[in-house]
């Protein structure tokens, strides 16, 4: 089992599902640590920009050409179905067409705040097309997601390099723990031990002694002494 | 809704031209893949010679098994700079060669090396032997007869509290 990704840790507490005691821990950790509140600050700026981004595309829908066209559309069809068929009627009788309202935007709260507002300076003008301000907003859309993964390819990786490797090594986050190890030794043909002998705070340093003698084909052991 | 948008894009871009050179200097990785050491080359034998004072800063020296000699002279201690995959060499004063590769560093910041104690050419006393350090903690491979002791050959690389 192995913890947690520290990034993964922040994404899923920017998201709001880091609960309990992991929230409080990477809580602490933001008001130490500069780079770590760095990153979270730049997912917000992120979420926030991408928000900006959908809104501003959502403004430039035109609602009530929008329905104009769908009941158009409705009409056509209309004129041209078969009535004949009881089961699926493709036209309402014209006492039910009268009765139907017309298909319109119903402006909320925000419109109407809007419609009192005196005209921004950047209010839509006659010689800007409807398809000006919408190829603009799918262009800030494109450039908030290559932002996005422009910051996703450039956080700090999880990978460890593998032995020879000659990429760079990625940059500790934490104290890393004292003294050193052996993992692995290869004695030849001498006869070694390996052990640890203690540092001033306790920790262990590896000890590695390999005597300097040959084991001779017969067994024999012959120290070699160089002067 | 022009000047929204464009404001919106221009945040954009200002925070790609932001994001790239913070990123940059929040990622030592030149700095990372060179790392400095020193080798500790000591003669430890039952002399009279006592303890070189140049080892006072290495106390581990002074414990068992070590504190069984009665003398330790530190015959050299050349610095040395590893580069992750790039061998080191230095020659130990019994004609052998140490090589010494740093293989990476670790997540926490540990170096993992491979180590090998030969002659030119020979496989003759440590073919090779895999450790892993923290930094400023040092290694010890003993056990050469050199003279009348035995070398005792300390690496140590980086620096306590970041290298």
């Amino acid at each position: 089992m192995t913890a947690p990704n520290p990034d993964d840790r922040l994404q899923q507490y920017f998201d709001g599902e880091l609960a309990g005691e992991d929230a409080e821990v990477l809580r602490r950790e933001l008001e130490t640590d500069e780079a770590l509140r760095a990153e979270l600050d730049g997912l917000e700026q992120l979420a926030t920009l991408l928000r900006a981004s959908a809104d501003a595309r959502a403004h430039e829908v035109d609602g009530d050409a929008l329905f104009a066209a769908i009941e158009a559309k409705l009409e056509v069809e209309g004129e041209a179905g078969d009535d004949d068929d009881p089961l699926f009627p493709t036209e309402a009788p014209a006492e039910v067409r009268e009765r139907r309202p017309k298909l319109s935007v119903v402006a909320g709260g925000r419109a109407e705040a809007e419609a009192a507002a005196p005209p921004a300076r950047d209010e839509k003008t006659p010689h800007d097309g409807p398809g000006t301000g919408t190829w603009i907003g799918i262009a800030a859309t494109a450039i908030a997601a290559a932002a996005a993964l422009v910051f996703w390819l450039t956080r700090p990786s999880d990978r460890v390099d593998e032995p020879g490797d000659r990429g760079a090594p990625t940059v500790a986050e934490h104290e890393p723990p004292p003294g050193s190890e052996v993992e692995d030794v290869d004695f030849g043909y001498n006869t070694g031990a390996v052990f640890s002998v203690e540092g001033d705070e306790g920790e262990q340093y590896a000890v590695v002694w390999i005597s300097d003698e040959k084991v001779s084909d017969e067994g024999e052991r012959t120290e070699e002494r160089i002067q | 809704m022009i000047g929204r948008t464009l404001a919106a894009a221009a945040s954009v871009g200002a925070l790609l031209l932001v994001a790239g050179p913070a990123r940059a200097q929040g990622e030592p990785a030149e700095a990372a893949r060179t790392v400095a050491g020193q080798v500790l080359i000591v003669l430890a034998s039952d002399g009279d010679g006592g303890i070189d004072p140049a080892l006072a800063r290495v106390p581990a020296l002074r414990r068992p098994p070590f504190d069984s000699y009665s003398a330790m002279e530190l015959l050299s201690s050349p610095r040395i700079e590893l580069t992750v995959g790039e061998a080191e060499e230095l020659e130990l004063p019994n004609g052998r060669r140490i090589r010494i590769i740093l293989r990476e560093v670790t997540d926490e910041g540990r170096f993992r090396l491979r180590v090998s104690i030969n002659r030119p050419g020979q496989r003759d006393y440590l073919p090779e032997m895999g450790v892993v350090a923290s930094p400023g903690d040092p290694f010890f491979v003993a056990g050469q007869s050199y003279r009348d002791g035995t070398l005792v050959i300390g690496i140590r690389l980086g620096e306590r509290g970041g290298s």
